[in-house]
């Protein structure tokens, strides 16, 4: 499960839309706390002490674009015989097995961003977890869940043994 | 899977026709129909060596699209043969879609805005406008599709979401008029399969009545020429096509009937001993409303009347009316418990004053839950629940089928019976449970020692922090035992009981496997087992943290069905044991339990399990007996 490392990368451009979505994050985690230093400055009638938020900011910034960069190489899957396999983690290692037998429904998403760099996300539902396949290629996105929901349902006709429920 | 055995779609594309003419439309999708559903059983699969039949591209259709007539009359669009979700739903679903519960939302704008008089009228004016121009924009982009075999919604402006659900997973089709609907001659159609959502998976909301109706008809009969396709395979949906018999003629086995002092037992042994004392809280609460100020005077005049009596008696006495609110609450909740199974089902009924059943199917059963906690280890007994899938047929109007049950006193001499009898459809004849789990390597214990030493350190800290900020106060005198001794004292017990727990953790971390039910025990001064029947194995995922893989660690999550059914996790394994496990039971999520042993080789697999492995068998490699 873990050793053996799925083929496919993300899209390219999927780095440049985590490093976005850092860029938010930097924002909103540098905005709070200056808000705050600022309220404390004005009740206390004192200077604004800038610089917590500003370190906040600097580490939220270098972590955000850094995990971008470390995340894209991590970030594989694959669809193997059985299942759609995904293995990303940068940190903590995810391996996740979705076997076709179970998969529930498929959607497609685009965000503004996506739509612009020519990507779509996957999310493959079962009865209980789902998984998330974002950085697909636009083009190739919808092809690929036709041919996850085909694969679902010929080893939904397949599985023949009465203790195993889809569900 | 078989290499060998050939291709024949051919023969099947003739064999599916898609069975509503006037709601389907050529799929440009063109695998969905281009690559029909195998038949049944023994349908040669994709080769095992290679990729398997590349689906068509969208647009690579050979069939001809034909108008779609019947849906498109007065939707007053144009047909894109390449859209696969072709259909608006009217205009007017706009009107019926107004929520009275938004015009509810405008309530507190008309307290804050008021005053501004016919500036009032204006705000909510252009507030409605540009609501409705929202809506509208939304509905342009509502676009929904049934191509005779997947249905389709494709929704969203900036955030565009395309969702396909095929027949096959589809649990649940309904048609709902409500007033304004009804008004309108629309309709709300709701899709539902068994995913992990709470709510529908498809939702058209004022598609008019004649849609709506052929719509539900045309999935229903898809999936119904589905299932028949498919004779061999499992119904994935017990409530519609496999109904669990409500049949009171069936056979009924009482499995177990814990007597009156079993249930005293676990009254006096679980969580029900804290029903007086939250109660007395929450009356102190209480009290603290109905004195409000006058309460420090109250708490006085209590605490001289309690000194008066002596604090030992107080304490005795809250106990003992403890321990008989305990023993009540167990008793009118608990009494004449019952466990039975009828056909297929397991029924606990239970209840002195309401009597309460719960029934169970036992194809929508996912984990069994042991637990223990020291006492009732000590005293060799537990409780246990079962969790399914939820949604099972009532087998009566007043009886839930319940997603979960739990019968609070298993003795270990009972637990085989019950277990045996809960899990029943999910082993083969023959077969007996997991046995003795397998321990996890010594590396777990060293994981242990190191989240048990950071928990108590934690708790050390705080306490330090207490005491030093009571200090400075004043509180607590200044000839302690100084520094030095604090931290003598505070290593001896961090590191003492972190050797402790871990010690005790470990023994209890384990593992054991049959082809069809998977074992996993754990807990500290208690004790957790945890059945699943890997028929219901829905998907599998690994996790490694940083501090895992340092150690040659991983953690496997065995993920059951059902929202709100927590993954069974086989804790920190060697990493060469979690790959093995991970791609077991992919294959068996895959639904192939039977066909695939663990023919990963010998070694750290699981056990291929004969019936009653041996007690404690060592790997070599990765396990070792302590």
């Amino acid at each position: 499960m873990f050793d053996d490392i799925p083929a496919r990368t993300l899209h390219p451009n999927m780095r440049w839309v985590w490093v976005a979505r850092g860029l938010f994050i930097t924002v909103i985690v540098t905005a709070v706390p200056l808000a705050v230093a600022t309220i404390i400055a004005a009740a206390t009638e004192t200077a604004v002490l800038w610089w917590p938020a500003v370190l906040i900011g600097t580490i939220a910034l270098a972590w955000s674009i850094a995990w971008a960069f470390l995340a894209w190489p991590r970030w594989r899957w694959d669809v193997t015989e059985i299942a759609l396999t995904l293995h990303r983690g940068v940190l903590t290692h995810h391996v996740t097995g979705l076997p076709f037998f179970r998969i529930q429904h498929i959607d497609v998403q685009q965000g503004p961003l996506d739509r612009a760099l020519g990507m779509s996300q996957l999310r493959v539902h079962t009865a209980s977890i789902s998984a998330q396949l974002p950085g697909i290629d636009a083009d190739e996105a919808v092809s690929l869940r036709t041919d996850l929901l085909d694969r679902a349902a010929r080893a939904a006709a397949e599985v023949t043994d009465g203790s195993v429920d889809a569900v | 899977m078989d290499p060998s055995m050939p291709s024949d779609q051919g023969e099947h594309e003739s064999a599916t026709p898609p069975p509503a003419p006037d709601l389907t439309r050529p799929a440009t999708e063109a695998s969905r129909t281009g690559q029909p559903r195998p038949s049944g059983p023994g349908h040669p699969e994709a080769p095992a060596d290679g990729p398997p039949p590349p689906s068509p591209t969208p647009g690579s259709a050979a069939a001809p699209p034909a108008p779609d007539t019947t849906l498109a009359a007065g939707d007053g669009f144009t047909l894109d043969p390449s859209d696969t979700a072709p259909h608006r739903l009217p205009l007017r679903s706009l009107i019926g879609g107004i929520s009275p519960r938004a015009l509810w939302g405008l309530f507190p704008a008309f307290f804050v805005l008021r005053d501004t008089g016919l500036g009032f009228v204006a705000i909510l004016a252009a507030f409605f406008v540009v609501a409705q121009v929202a809506r509208f924009i939304v509905w342009t982009r509502f676009r929904w599709g049934f191509d005779g075999q997947v249905v389709r919604i494709s929704s969203g402006i900036l955030w565009q979401r395309d969702r396909a659900v095929d027949v096959e997973r589809i649990q649940q089709v309904e048609v709902q008029r409500p007033l304004l609907h009804q008004v309108m001659g629309t309709a709300v159609v709701t899709v539902e399969t068994a995913s992990e959502g709470g709510e529908s998976e498809i939702r058209l909301d004022g598609l008019d009545n004649d849609t709506a109706t052929d719509l539900q008809a045309a999935i229903l009969t898809a999936r119904r020429r589905e299932r028949a396709a498919a004779p061999g395979a499992p119904s994935p949906d017990p409530t519609m096509a496999e109904p669990s018999t409500p049949d009171t003629d069936a056979p009924t086995n009482s499995i177990l009937k814990p007597p009156v002092a079993d249930l005293v037992r676990s009254a006096l042994t679980g969580s029900s001993l804290l029903v007086v004392p939250l109660s007395i809280a929450a009356l102190g609460e209480f009290a603290f409303d109905v004195f409000g100020n006058d309460i420090d005077e109250v708490a006085t005049e209590a605490a001289r009347a309690g000194a008066r009596v002596g604090y030992l008696t107080i304490a005795l006495l809250v106990l003992i009316v403890g321990a008989i609110g305990a023993v009540v609450t167990t008793l009118l909740r608990d009494w004449d418990i019952e466990l039975v199974r009828r056909g297929d089902d397991l029924r606990l009924t239970r209840g002195l004053l309401t009597r309460q059943a719960t029934t169970i199917p036992l194809h929508r059963l996912q984990v069994v839950q042991y637990r223990q906690n020291w006492l009732r280890r000590a005293m060799g007994a537990g409780t246990l629940v079962v969790h399914s899938a939820g949604g099972g047929t009532p087998a009566s109007p007043n009886e839930g089928g319940g997603a979960k049950m739990s019968i609070p006193w298993v003795t270990t001499a009972d637990l085989p019976g019950v277990l045996a009898a809960a899990l029943d459809r999910s082993l083969q004849t023959h077969e007996d449970l997991p046995g003795t789990p397998r321990l996890h390597p010594p590396a777990a214990r060293r994981r242990l020692v190191w989240r048990w030493a950071r928990a108590l350190a934690t708790l050390v800290g705080l306490l330090v922090v207490a005491v030093v900020v009571l200090d400075v106060n004043g509180v607590v005198g200044v000839d302690g035992p100084g520094w030095t001794g604090v931290l003598l004292a505070a290593l001896v017990f961090v590191s003492g009981g972190a050797w402790l727990f871990s010690g005790m953790q470990y023994r209890r971390l384990g593992h054991a496997s049959t082809p069809r039910v998977v074992l996993v025990t754990g807990g500290v001064l208690g004790a957790t087992s945890d059945w699943m029947p890997l028929g219901r194995l829905q998907g599998v995922e690994g996790t490694a943290t940083v501090f895992q893989r340092r150690l040659d660690l991983a953690s496997v999550h065995l993920a059951p069905a059902g929202k709100g059914n927590a993954p069974v996790v086989i804790t920190d394994v060697a990493m060469a044991t979690a790959d093995d496990l991970g791609d077991h039971f992919t294959l068996v999520a895959a639904g192939r339990p039977a066909t695939v042993g663990l023919g990963h080789g010998p070694g750290p697999t699981m056990p291929s399990s004969p019936p009653r492995p041996p007690e404690h068998r060592p790997d070599p490699e990765h396990h070792v007996d302590p």
